[in-house]
Order: C-alpha cells, then structure tokens, then sequence
C-alpha cells in the first residue's frame, strides 16, 4: 500500500471504501445541487401561478393575502383573504381532504355573505372515471355553490348530491368544503 | 453487429418486461394512457443510460465491497434530476406520473442492468445496453398503455394527440373501467407475456 505505510492494509482498504463512497456521494451531490437552482425557481412560479388560477376560479379578486394569525387545522393548511376594491370581498381556505385513493388537495372559496363561491381540486389520485367524476367536473363542484352551514351528502336540508358510485369522493370533497367554512366562520362579520 | 444483436435481446428475447419481469410496479400501475406509457418509458431509458454509462466507467475505481451502494447512489442521482427536469419543464406528465418518477430508484431494470451488465462491459457496449433496455421496456409500456386505454376509456393518445384530449374511437361509458384499474395491468400484461412465449415458442420450433 504506497503512501499508507503507517497503515494496516485492512484500514487502508476500509479507507479506501469510504472515501470512494464519498467521492461519488459528493458529486452526485453537487450536480443534484447545481440541477435543483436551475429548476426551483421555474417549479415555484409554476406552483405559485396555479395556485392564483385556483383562487381566482373560487373567487374572483384584486389580490389575495394570507389571512393574519390564521393556525393551519389539521384539515384547512391556508387562509386568504380576497380583496377587491381595498375591500375584504371574501376567503379563500386550501384545504386538504381524503378521498377514495387518498389525500385530495381542494380549494375553497367563500364570499363575504359566508356562502360558498367556488371549489375547485387542485390534486388528488381518484379512480379514473370514478372519482375522477367529481373531482374533475365543474358541475358537480357546482353544486356546492351558495350553501352555507354544515352540507351534507344525499340526505338532509343542506344537501348535495353525491356521483353515483364515487359516494367517498364526493364525500372528500364534501369534508373539505365543511372545513374552509368552518375555518373562515371567525372571520366573517 | 453487436448493435443488432443487443437490440434484438432488449425488445425480444431479453425484454425486461415479458421475459426478465422487471420493474412490474411502474408497468401496472402507470400504463392507463399513452403519454404517461410514453413518459414513464422514456425517462426509464434516459436515466438507464446515464446510470449504464457511469457505472460502466466507474466499474474499476468502485470497489466490490461497496458497488450497490455506489450504483444506488448514481441511479438517484440521476432520477432526482429527472424529476426535477420534469417537474420545471413537462409539469403535465410529472403530474400525471406523480410517485412513480422518483420509484424509478428502486426499479429492478436499472439496478439489474448495472450489476448484470454496466459493471462488466466497457462505456459504448453499456450505453447501446441501457437504449436497447429502455427501448424494449418503453415499447411494452406503450403496447400495454394503448390497449388498456382504448379498452378502458375508448380514446387513443390521449395527452398526445388531438390537442391532449386523445381520439375518441367509442363513447367513454362503454369502456371497460376494469382495464384502467390496476387488475387490468395484470390482465393486459398477462396476455402480452403469453403472446411473447408463444410466439418465440414458434419461432424455435420452426427452425
């Protein structure tokens, strides 16, 4: 072993392991890094200009901002205030729900009255053409356009009706639409 | 040509799907249309390449000892940034494939081809590997993607063709739901495998 030679050859051996290990670890590294500065900021505008296409589908405003003192629930991540006209017109909760094949991220939009403006669903992983079918239709999603309250699926007063065969999807999104009124009840006068 | 002969093993005799099995996950669960086929497969053989191509150069500094670890390392590399690449450039097929991009890591195929393959042969033998590889796996990816798609929801090329859409060939209630659901995957790759058997059955036999 030249240059070692104050070294047993086993040491130097598990040396040479580690530091082979760590050299290729440490490029692997630094171009992971170099990649990841290139990219982050395209993918954070990207995600930052679908979130403001969620929002404006909701609830169309001048401005959004985050609501102040607002605690994430477990359920409601974001609070926004839209402001039109240097006027609080209403929220908008990001909230995060539980569907059929597992967690559904859905916007929520509530008007100054406290009635529901618009939902859209920004990401989920629902059946295709099951789930999909609520998930994925304005119509549905409709649906819980002016209700206020505690909305229940199929039964009750305060009622929407849930796809045929996706009765857990609809139920997700129904959860989440309950939870961005209860989040923003404190706020509206 | 070994070209020829390497291409010929990774779309038939050797394909990693029908004949060495690998890398089922992303085959059942990603096949529902074809650009999620056709994006699952070509960043398989992107990064089966690039993974061929290190490891084939690294073969006689990486020591036996460690090579797994070695190999892993350079494989996720290179799948993060993939998805990375993806996530700021193709945001669509990102999003549509989701979890299984950064599963590429665990892939059987990349892994089975550096150990099997890259760690023994030198850097251009290694690189036409991980094309041919990929290839033979893109194919049946899209093979498996077209059928389950135009069985199940009636389109073809939908993501692709047609403004994204796909072309409709039957109305979407008369597909067969169970085809995009992953017990179609196993039956779409079931019979695919089958076909292969029985047609390289054939060939021998008529030799």
């Amino acid at each position: 072993m030249s240059g070692t030679k104050n070294l047993s050859p086993d040491t130097a051996y598990i040396l040479r392991l580690a530091l082979t290990l760590l050299a290729i670890t440490a490029v692997t590294a630094l171009l992971l890094g170099l990649v990841n500065y290139i990219t982050s900021p395209i993918i954070e505008a990207r995600n930052l200009e679908k979130q403001q296409e969620a929002m404006a589908a909701v609830l169309p405003a001048d401005s959004y901002e985050a609501v102040e003192g607002f605690v994430p629930t477990g359920q409601v991540t974001a609070l926004y205030e839209a402001v039109t006209g240097g006027q609080v017109s209403g929220y908008v909760a990001e909230v995060t729900s539980n569907g059929f094949g597992g967690a559904m991220s859905v916007t929520v939009g509530i008007n100054a009255a406290g009635a529901v403006s618009g939902v859209v669903v920004t990401g989920h992983e629902e059946t295709p053409n099951v789930g999909s079918r609520v998930v994925d239709s304005p119509e549905v999603l409709a649906q819980f356009i002016g209700l206020t309250g505690t909305i229940t699926v199929n039964t009750g007063e305060n009622k929407i009706d849930a796809v045929s065969g996706a009765t857990v999807s609809t139920n997700g999104v129904t959860d989440a639409v309950n939870a961005a009124l209860a989040a923003a009840a404190p706020y509206l006068g | 040509m070994n070209f020829k002969k390497q291409l010929k093993e990774g779309l038939l005799t050797q394909n990693p799907v029908l004949v060495q099995l690998l890398g089922m996950c992303s085959t059942m669960a990603i096949t529902t249309s074809l650009s999620n086929g056709l994006g699952m497969g070509v960043s398989v053989l992107i990064i089966l390449t690039l993974s061929n191509i290190i490891i084939s150069a690294l073969r006689k500094i990486i020591p036996d000892k460690i090579r797994i670890a070695a190999y892993v390392v350079v494989i996720a590399g290179f799948v993060t940034m993939v998805d990375l690449l993806l996530q700021a450039y193709l945001e669509d097929i990102a999003e549509s494939l989701g979890v299984f991009i950064p599963l590429i890591v665990v892939n059987c195929i990349i892994l089975a081809r550096a150990e099997s393959f890259a760690s023994k042969n030198g850097v251009l033998a290694s690189a036409v590997d991980g094309i041919t590889q990929g290839i033979g796996y893109t194919l049946v990816l899209v093979v498996m993607s077209v059928i389950r798609e135009f069985l199940g929801s009636g389109t073809f090329g939908s993501g692709v063709l047609n403004g994204g859409a796909g072309i409709r060939l039957f109305p979407e209630e008369y597909g067969a739901l169970m085809l995009i659901l992953p017990v179609g995957g196993f039956l779409t790759l079931g019979c695919l495998i089958a076909l292969m058997q029985w047609a390289m059955g054939k060939r021998k036999g008529g030799k």
